[in-house]
């Protein structure tokens, strides 16, 4: 069953599923939990392929894990991300 | 050049009619409610934090919100461009996944104003904070809920009375995003959609916590 990586939704015959290459595996922490694939259903591909609604998404995410952890200044480190993702060329974005 | 305006059925006219009212009068009562438990509610032009909020409207409202927007020359290529752009985004998008991705209301013009404030939906009449405005940026959403004012009550009696109206006229009435609503509104009213085919599909998918 193939579950999209963004909102867990059963995305079997929907959406896409991108095959990671070696270089990105390795920015995985841990080896033992690398996929060799990740799915997206169509709703959530949809946003992450626009530049910045995608942008969004990663930055949202990353700052609720940070407060999750309660790091203080969560939201400042987000925006800085969030600056960065933006400076990727779109291609990595998906 | 008089245009003549095309009518909807009666009984559906009627429900449409009695839709504005119930959404005055319940925005009203929930506001005296509010301010008498709230004296300070932090809400300001300009913080457009809650208008990148997902929320579902009933096809009725979209039809309210779309004469509003004819009847004051803001129906153009452009906005309806922007309304395709958001309904090709969020269409059946997960609500958790369309906050995170602080998607905003198609209405919200560049200036952070609503440019149908008159006509905005119920869900926006009921929404109020007490709290910092940052903290209802899309990105706090679950760090700190407490600043928003309970409207679920408000949403589900207004909902309640709506659906009941298009029930009474014939029509099984579903909730939907505000650009999927509109974009159905113009069909309706160019008379190329009759309202009861006026269905919405993906509520699950995007209520599915």
């Amino acid at each position: 069953m193939k579950t999209c990586c963004v909102c867990g939704k059963n995305c079997q015959g929907d959406g896409q599923t991108m095959v990671l290459t070696p270089e990105e595996k390795k920015a995985f922490p841990d080896p033992a939990k690398v996929p060799d694939e990740v799915s997206y259903c169509t709703p959530c591909l949809r946003v992450m392929k626009d530049r910045a609604s995608g942008a969004q998404l990663l930055k949202g995410l990353y700052e609720m894990r940070l407060r999750e952890l309660g790091v203080n200044n969560a939201a400042k480190l987000a925006e800085a991300y969030h600056k960065v993702l933006l400076k990727i060329p779109a291609k990595r974005l998906h | 050049m008089i245009l003549s305006k095309r009518q909807l059925p009666v009984l559906v006219e009627r429900v449409v009619a009695d839709t504005k009212a119930v959404q005055s009068q319940i925005a009203h009562e929930h506001e005296l409610k509010v301010r008498q438990t709230h004296p300070i509610l932090t809400c300001h032009v300009g913080c457009a934090h809650c208008c990148h909020h997902p929320f579902l409207i009933p096809i009725v409202e979209g039809v309210l919100l779309y004469r509003w927007l004819r009847a004051h020359g803001r129906w153009n290529a452009g906005l309806k461009q922007k309304i395709l752009d958001t309904r090709d985004k969020t269409l059946g998008l997960n609500f958790g996944v369309w906050l995170l991705s602080n998607i905003a209301c198609p209405l919200l013009d560049t200036q952070n104003k609503c440019m149908a404030y008159e006509a905005r939906p119920l869900h926006c009449r009921v929404t109020f904070s007490s709290g910092p405005s940052e903290q209802c940026h899309p990105h706090m959403f679950g760090a700190n809920l407490s600043q928003f004012i309970p409207n679920a009550e408000a949403i589900m009696e207004f909902n309640r009375k709506v659906q009941g109206g298009l029930k009474r006229a014939g029509i099984e009435g579903s909730l939907m995003p505000v650009s999927e609503a509109l974009l159905l509104a113009e069909a309706i009213e160019a008379g190329d959609l009759p309202i009861e085919n006026a269905t919405f599909q993906h509520t699950k998918d995007m209520l599915r916590l």
